[in-house]
């Protein structure tokens, strides 16, 4: 079993930010990421083997970056952490390198997922998510599509449509089903505090529009169309509460539909290690309880970054420091690691303020679900459909378990990551009741799957079972 | 043959492409690139979805070994990748 002050999970803006304020204290890290470079997705860099390329250097990011070659951080890529065995001790698989990781803090900052829903049609290749999109022309350098729509909700989507547009790509439209235009009036205040971003979405939507672009704001995308991958998408109005206006239907030709709704935060390892959650919509969903030390209600397992509530890359980094030094400060109380913390709550208590005001212009209509036709697969690893789920339901099936059993929805290969926030939305409004008040199934180890090959290569002890009855004694 | 149009300067050269076999056809694909990238520039059509490792439908089979995500794997010369059917239909 490796051992280090601090593991950190994840090697985005938040892990590297955690990962260099523990060097920089003397402490010894071990970084596991799932990537095969570090950066996550908002740093994505083309692979290494590439020619000519512009790599992170300088500047903010090149700083964060110079961490993976300090002596006492133990970098692991392309490393799944999949399970919280024990207080303390993080199991990954990596290969032939498999194995555990003892440390007396340990750091959760292990992303975000795209939030796409269900609609006809979303299943067809050629229909990809904005983080897909992105990591297709920022780590691959290919252009997912020539003829492109952009629908959902939330301001990830204005960077999907620059970055198609600066990667030769036609974005037809910008679909955003929040009536957009009223309430960025209304809140131009409050994201005058942070004047470059603002300046920057209004010129990318400049640039758009001067490249043909259509902003549809109110609108959502009601079925895309294709006999074996995407072809044409239907567009039409949504209402604040998700009411679908299909006499006003407007049909677009492309090749390519960017879907997106926000991020959910992946708390996977969080929940296998017994965090406390709550639900809260502007955070993503499910979200661990933190104390202002971003501690979880797990003594010394912090969460981090987009990976346990969704603030974007600066909120990632105030974060990530701050798990550090609080994990610091519980060993020693120095003035100068005091005066820096407070530093970095301040910073924290500025960056929190603005996800607020973000998140009320991009207040999304209350459903979705009036997207979703009798034939729309809900699951799509496990092609469960709404009908099949009404079905089971009719039958009795009601609570989320129930459906989840009678239909096999969320045991496919994403785990139900893509699904189970549907189902529950479904659920609920069926029922009368929130979300968080619904029976989410539980969430048993891997966290992601692994393969069982790799975790033959960890040097774990035999367990200590029970003597078998059916065996002679003394065998 | 060129990179092809879907595919961005900079990084790749002339000399280092090679060939991988995607259900029996031969596909170009250059050093780093993923197998899924490879497809999507192939005109392939390969299922690909979140694009970070975690829906999984991108998942091929690899020289024999399956569960292999084409997002996150490296094309390697000579590779015979084969995808899966689609289990979700095109409701």
């Amino acid at each position: 079993m490796k051992t280090a002050d601090i593991a950190i999970v994840g090697a985005g803006p938040a892990g590297l930010a955690a990962a260099g304020e523990a060097v920089g204290h003397g402490l010894s890290v071990v970084l596991m990421d799932d990537n095969s470079q570090p950066g996550g997705q908002y740093f994505r860099q083309l692979p290494h083997q590439f020619h000519h390329v512009d790599r992170i250097r300088g500047g903010r990011a090149g700083r964060l970056f110079k961490v993976i070659d300090h002596p006492r951080l133990h970098y692991l890529p392309d490393c799944v952490v999949w399970n919280v065995p024990e207080a303390g001790v993080l199991a990954y698989a990596a290969g032939a390198d498999s194995g555990r990781v003892r440390a007396d803090a340990i750091v959760v900052a292990a992303g975000a997922t795209d939030r796409p829903l269900p609609f006809p049609g979303w299943t067809l290749p050629g229909v990809v998510t904005a983080g897909g999109s992105q990591n297709m022309i920022k780590g691959q350098g290919v252009r997912p599509g020539e003829h492109v729509v952009v629908a959902g909700n939330g301001p990830l989507l204005l960077v999907a449509a620059m970055t198609l547009l600066n990667a030769g790509a036609t974005v037809r439209a910008l679909v955003e089903a929040a009536p957009f235009q009223k309430r960025a009036r209304s809140r131009l205040m409050s994201l005058s505090r942070s004047p470059t971003l603002l300046a920057q979405a209004l010129s990318w939507r400049l640039q758009l529009a001067a490249a043909g672009t259509s902003f549809l704001t109110g609108q959502a995308v009601i079925e895309a169309h294709g006999a074996s991958a995407l072809e044409a998408v239907s567009i039409a109005p949504i209402d604040h509460l998700g009411n679908v206006d299909r006499t006003h239907v407007t049909t677009l030709r492309a090749d390519c539909l960017v879907v997106g709704n926000g991020l959910a935060p992946a708390v996977e390892l969080t929940r296998l290690a017994g965090c406390a959650h709550h639900h809260d919509p502007l955070l993503g969903g499910w979200t661990p309880r933190r104390s202002a030390d971003l501690e979880t209600t797990v003594p010394g397992l912090y969460a981090v970054g987009d990976g346990a509530a969704i603030g974007g890359m600066e909120l990632a980094l105030a974060e990530g420091r701050t798990a550090v030094l609080a994990a610091l400060l519980q060993r020693s109380a120095s003035a100068s690691l005091r005066r820096r913390r407070r530093n970095l709550a301040r910073r924290l208590d500025r960056l929190n303020r603005f996800r607020a005001a973000v998140a009320d212009i991009f207040a999304p209509p209350e459903t979705f679900l009036g997207l979703i036709t009798p034939a729309t697969p809900v699951c799509r690893c496990e092609n469960v459909t709404l009908a099949e789920l009404e079905g089971s339901a009719a039958e009795g099936a009601t609570g989320m378990v129930q459906q989840k059993s009678t239909t096999r929805l969320s045991m496919g290969r994403c785990q139900g990551r893509y699904c189970l926030a549907t189902l529950a939305d479904l659920v609920a409004t069926r029922r009368g009741i929130g979300v968080a008040d619904l029976d989410w199934p539980r969430i048993r180890p891997p966290a992601r799957p692994v393969r069982l090959g790799d975790l033959l290569h960890e040097a774990v002890p035999p367990p200590a079972l029970p003597e078998d009855p059916h065996l002679p004694r003394g065998s | 043959m060129t990179a092809g149009t879907r595919r961005l300067p900079p990084g790749r050269v002339e000399e280092e492409r090679f060939t991988i076999l995607a259900d029996g056809v031969p596909v170009p694909a250059w050093p780093g690139e993923s197998i899924a990238a490879a497809l999507l520039a192939g005109a392939r059509s390969p299922a690909y979805f979140c694009g970070m490792g975690v829906c999984r439908e991108c998942v091929v089979v690899v020289n024999g070994q399956a569960g292999v995500r084409a997002c996150m794997t490296p094309a390697a010369p000579g590779m015979t990748v084969d995808t899966l059917p689609r289990r979700g239909s095109q409701a």
